[in-house]
């Protein structure tokens, strides 16, 4: 080090201040910079989570719809097999797709605020390490835009259920929703209809209802958005659609409360 | 039968070639796809589920993992015949080709490399430099020491495999989640079982 130090006059010996990343009292106040060699050393050699992009073009899109139903198949038979009750089935097949929910409803918005108009905006993560690193100025430019042109939180039922039925179902399923309709009786109700749910395809039996794994993800989306709910999903077989489910969301008094007060 | 060495078990690359594009053709013409980051989702809430069910014993959800694995095997093996229609594998690498440009790429979208051949050829190791189960994850530090996290992959390996009649051992070498370099995961053949009526029929 080429500063001179003058170290309090203490017995305690003066800390390697040339490893420490924290705050040394002997020192005083020292600049970090983000790209310090000894930190970004210890970040790029792991591969981590953190340094991959969220962007949807930079990731593997598609597993087969096979794998999916096996798997799907697995989740229900261990739900089947730690619970005593039908409802006990459903409830744990609402609470696997809760945890989805909640993780999907930040990543879609930030999608949605981003995609449109910027192709390049972030490299896919297969693309050569060169090209990467020659435009990561670039594209720091453009992640400040994405921020700043952030999509706005929707605040209103409609809005959600609408980001629910369109972005969300699409996202999920690769189409949107059949169909999103208000019921007529009660104000806090609605519904979404899917003529043909993917999930549940390949499962015949109606007395589990493995949809209430798609309204768990409903609900976490819906209670991370501060809309809290209940929903739950009702067969209705239908002429040309046997397999028709029909997702009633029902909100909290507080959200109609709310509601009233924004109008 | 192949003219290949014996020190390159690898048999023709003719073979190998052809046998991707009719893997890719499948997968692309031929299968009906899902969002991966759904199926990745739907793993991770299966596997954190099992961690909270077993109170955070590992090798428990280790065995769970491995023996939901083999019943989705054991299952899985009848829709990749049925859809590739693929003759029986004449050696143990035109095995690890099936496996890995073909089952890997119709079901997952992915194609682990081979490598790690044992000398006397009856063990080998699959590279997988993407895995779907395993995106967005960062095990906490009382899971890296023991979960195997994607175990559910040995299960599905081992069940196939054994209605092939072929016995094998499958196992996770090193998972990148656990801070390793690569994600290994080993086979080796026991034996292959021989064609057996099932008792009770003549």
């Amino acid at each position: 080090m080429s500063q001179k130090i003058i170290n309090p006059s203490t017995s305690v010996a003066p800390a390697k201040h040339s490893d420490s990343t924290g705050y040394d009292y002997t020192i005083g106040p020292q600049q970090t910079l983000p790209n310090a060699p000894s930190l970004s050393k210890a970040t790029t050699s792991l591969p981590s989570v953190y340094n991959e992009s969220l962007h949807a073009s930079a990731r593997n899109p598609q597993v087969s719809l096979a794998a999916y139903a096996f798997l799907f198949q697995e989740l229900v038979t261990q739900a089947r097999n730690a619970s005593k009750s039908v409802s006990e089935i459903e409830l744990r097949l609402h609470r696997n797709g809760y945890h989805l929910g909640i993780r999907l409803l930040e990543l879609l918005n930030f999608r949605s605020s981003v995609s449109p108009g910027s192709k390049n905006f972030f490299k896919p993560g297969n693309s050569s390490q060169g090209v990467n690193v020659a435009s990561s100025a670039f594209q720091e430019d453009s992640l400040a835009q994405g921020i700043a042109n952030m999509k706005r939180r929707d605040l209103r039922m409609v809005e959600i259920l609408q980001f629910i039925h369109g972005t969300v179902w699409s996202y999920l399923f690769g189409r949107v929703g059949d169909d999103l309709v208000k019921s007529s009786e009660r104000e806090n109700e609605f519904m979404i209809i899917d003529n043909s749910p993917l999930l549940t395809r390949f499962i015949s039996s109606t007395n589990v209802q493995c949809d209430f794994f798609v309204c768990g993800i409903i609900e976490g989306i819906l209670d991370s958005a501060s809309f809290p709910c209940n929903v739950t999903a009702h067969s209705v077989p239908e002429q040309n659609f046997d397999q028709k489910v029909v997702f009633v969301v029902r909100f909290e008094p507080q959200v109609l409360e709310r509601e009233a007060l924004r109008s | 039968m192949s003219s290949s060495t014996n020190n390159t078990p690898v048999p023709s690359t003719s073979s190998k070639k052809s046998l991707k594009v009719f893997s890719d053709d499948i997968w692309k013409n031929k299968t009906a796809k899902i969002n991966a980051e759904l199926f990745t989702l739907t793993y991770g809430s299966i596997v954190s589920q099992l961690c909270t069910d077993y109170e955070r014993d590992f090798a428990k959800v280790n065995n769970q993992l491995y023996s939901m694995g083999y019943n989705i095997g054991v299952r899985l093996i009848e829709d990749f015949l049925a859809r590739t229609a693929l003759p029986r594998c004449d050696s143990l690498a035109r095995t690890s080709e099936v496996i890995t440009i073909c089952a890997f790429k119709v079901f997952l979208n992915v194609t682990p490399q081979v490598g790690n051949w044992s000398s006397n050829k009856d063990s080998f190791s699959l590279f997988l430099e993407e895995n779907p189960l395993s995106e967005f994850v960062e095990l906490p530090m009382d899971a890296a020491k023991e979960l195997w996290y994607s175990n559910i992959l040995c299960g599905v390996l081992k069940g196939a495999l054994e209605m092939v009649q072929m016995d094998c051992d499958v196992w996770f070498v090193n998972d990148v989640l656990k801070g390793d370099q690569t994600t290994e995961l080993r086979i080796k053949l026991n034996r292959v079982l021989k064609d057996e009526i099932p008792a009770g029929e003549d």
